[in-house]
């Protein structure tokens, strides 16, 4: 390289980099974006797919008949029970429903497969839990709010 | 020289399975002559799911969430694929507004791929700046995925017949304010990143890919077109609503990292040119066609071919008339090209390394299946 | 091209058929690696996939040679028997057959001569069978 020719590539180079430098400055003067987790809340919208719930009818019934639907379209075997009382046809109720989340691949095609619109997924996000057991859901915690209420 | 190497022993080196430039789960064993790469064997598979085997055991419908967690930074062209293949079975027309939806999924998410190419790509090379601004801008797409299919990555909206949902309201105002914010944000990229000489001096001419040797091997997308060849499925088999829009195959003649970056940035903007035109044009209609509740597809093949943000992705399904698929095949571009690197290795240094695979933009998980 | 195939390879090609874009073509496998040469000399420089299934009785390897300049697809696909079967490698020809072949050894068991490198892709070397047969 000759003497010219190094110094245009140098002051090339420099001036590359304080342009580069001139985009970090009004980056670094506009309002942030990020959230500071897990003290302020991100907004999740509606139709987010989380931790299943269980629906309950005005009566506060719950609206599952343990027609076993779900459990034919869930892909990864992510509702391995369901049982229900007794009863016959649309009166029979779910008694006992477990559900998988460390199984489940949140796809919602149990929710579409339901006839009664019995259950959903919820805007809940965050399923913790300390072993593996903490993370199969019976129906006691899948109860979700009755007709009426707000999630 | 005192470390007792002469310059004909070779060291082999392993890059990976646990190394933050090789995106995941990949291994290289590098044979090397000092610094000079002489030999790569990719070794894969530490990602491997069986998920084609799976396949086999599952209806239609069940199959679609498991092709989201292929190229998991581009979900909807994995659904696409594989719905394309099994609507060519079942001979299945879909709604017009369903195949506009069809077509923002697609290039949203192709947008949020390239991103995050750039993003690491750059931050392989050393400008994490960069990193945080590709993300930042990745974030605007994932809040409009999550408004209307309820997740960010794994969506697995497109289904069988159409989309999963209608969009929300606000999603085009929404969607067409990031269109109006895209270009903007490109040419920020494109002055702090694209002249600056340090990653000039590492890109330019950097792991040649000769246009033969990609095509023999296969390699496709941004790869295949940042060494002159026009090949885009979108152009050469248009499906959905391609055929009717208006954009660019972007070629680069260069065959190098450079070029290939910039047919990524400027894939970008024709990306967002497409999405303009299709939320603009959006008909009103239904979302999906009719689709039986057993889906039963007669016995035959088909091979559905869509360009995914990394190339040719397709999938090969063979129905036997029941139910559940006798074979699903994906095609993955990561696959091919990670077969041609060891070409676009030899003769370049270890740093050189992460540049060259960083450029080719792999995702393990669609390699590994 | 149906006729030229047909003329040339003759007995080989066991079935011909035209499916919108795609020549759909079954070959003995002895003829391979010349109707893939063949192929390619017409045109099909670029190999798009290269998989196999388990049709139950026998398992078909299937080679999508496509032509970028005018969009048409080969598909090409070859029967053999479902354990011990060999095929002729098309590494020489296809440089992209090179992992499909890899892989296809690896989840079907089909052998392929001349392959430079036919080991195990996916799964781990000491893996017992062949996960896809059926
Ligand atoms: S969301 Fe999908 S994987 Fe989860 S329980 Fe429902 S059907 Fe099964
Ligand atoms: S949740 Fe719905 S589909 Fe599942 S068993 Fe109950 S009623 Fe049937």
């Amino acid at each position: 390289m000759t003497r010219t020719n190094l110094f245009v590539d140098v002051v090339l180079s420099a001036l590359s980099i304080v342009k580069g430098l001139m985009v970090t400055l009004t980056n670094a003067l506009r309002p942030r974006v990020t959230r500071n987790h897990p003290f302020q809340k991100t907004p999740i919208p509606e139709v987010w797919r989380g931790r299943l719930v269980h629906l309950r009818g005005e009566d506060g019934r719950l609206r599952c008949t343990a027609c076993l639907a779900c459990q034919k379209a869930c892909p990864s075997h992510a509702i391995p029970t369901i049982q229900g009382d007794d009863k016959k046809g649309k009166e029979k109720r779910a008694q006992v429903y477990v559900w998988d989340a460390s199984r489940c691949l949140f796809c919602g095609l149990c929710v579409e497969a339901c006839p009664f619109d019995a259950i959903r997924l919820t805007r809940e996000y965050s399923i913790v839990g300390e072993d593996r057991a903490d993370l199969i859901f019976d129906l006691n915690r899948l109860l979700g709010p009755a007709e009426g209420e707000t999630a | 020289m005192t470390t007792g190497l002469t310059p004909t022993e070779h060291i082999t080196l392993n890059m990976g399975p646990q190394h933050p430039s090789t995106h995941g789960v990949l291994r290289l064993e590098l044979e090397l002559e000092g610094e000079v790469i002489v030999a790569c064997r990719p070794i894969i598979g530490y990602l491997h799911r069986g998920i084609e085997k799976m396949a086999e055991a599952r209806t239609y419908p069940q199959v679609l969430p498991y092709t989201d967690r292929l190229d998991y930074l581009s979900s909807s062209s994995n659904n696409m694929a594989y719905v394309q293949a099994v609507e060519k079975l079942l001979g299945l027309e879909v709604p017009e507004r369903a195949k506009y939806l069809r077509v923002i999924s697609l290039e949203l998410n192709r947008i949020a791929s390239h991103l995050v190419f750039l993003a690491t790509f750059a931050n392989d090379l050393g400008a994490t700046t960069v990193f945080l601004y590709g993300m930042r801008e990745r974030e605007l797409i994932m809040d409009l995925f999550s408004m209307w299919a309820g997740a960010r990555l794994t969506q697995s909206w497109i289904r069988i017949g159409g989309v999963g949902a209608d969009i929300p309201d606000g999603f085009v105002d929404q969607a067409l304010a990031f269109c109006r914010l895209m270009p903007k944000r490109l040419d920020e990229y494109d002055r702090i990143l694209t002249g600056n000489r340090i990653f000039r001096a590492r890109t330019e001419g950097v792991g040649i890919l000769p246009p033969e040797l990609g095509v023999n091997y296969g390699a496709s997308g941004p790869t295949l077109r940042g060494s002159g060849v026009e090949f885009d499925v979108r152009r050469a088999e248009p499906y959905e609503v391609y055929g009717d829009l208006d954009f660019e195959v972007v070629t680069r003649p260069t065959c190098d990292c450079m070029g290939r970056y910039l047919v990524r940035m400027q894939e970008m903007r024709q990306s967002v040119r497409i999405l303009e035109q299709c939320l603009k044009r959006l008909p009103e209609g239904e979302v999906r066609a009719k689709v039986p509740r057993v889906i039963r597809p007669p016995e035959g093949e088909a091979y559905g071919r869509v360009e995914s943000p990394r190339g040719e992705f397709a999938c090969y399904v063979v129905s036997d008339g029941s139910p559940r698929p006798a074979r699903v095949r994906f095609r993955a571009p990561s696959f091919y090209h990670l077969s041609v690197l060891p070409r676009m290795l030899q003769g370049w240094k270890v740093g050189d390394a992460v540049a060259i695979l960083g450029s080719i933009d792999i995702v393990l998980g669609e390699v590994d299946r | 091209m149906i006729e030229e195939l047909r003329s040339r390879f003759g007995e080989a090609l066991l079935s011909a058929e035209q499916v919108g874009r795609e020549l759909r073509v079954s070959v003995a496998a002895a003829a391979l690696p010349e109707v893939a040469a063949f192929a390619k000399e017409h045109g099909f420089h670029y190999p798009a996939d290269i998989t196999a299934w388990d049709a139950g009785d026998e398992l078909r390897v299937v080679y999508r040679l496509v032509d970028l300049a005018s969009g048409e697809h080969l598909v090409i696909t070859v029967p053999a028997p479902r354990s011990g079967a060999r095929l002729p490698s098309l590494v020489p020809i296809f440089g992209g057959a090179d992992w499909p072949e890899r892989e296809i050894y690896d989840l079907f068991g089909v052998r392929f001569d001349g392959h430079p490198d036919l080991r195990r892709i996916l799964l781990t070397d000491d893996w017992e069978g062949h996960p896809l047969l059926k």
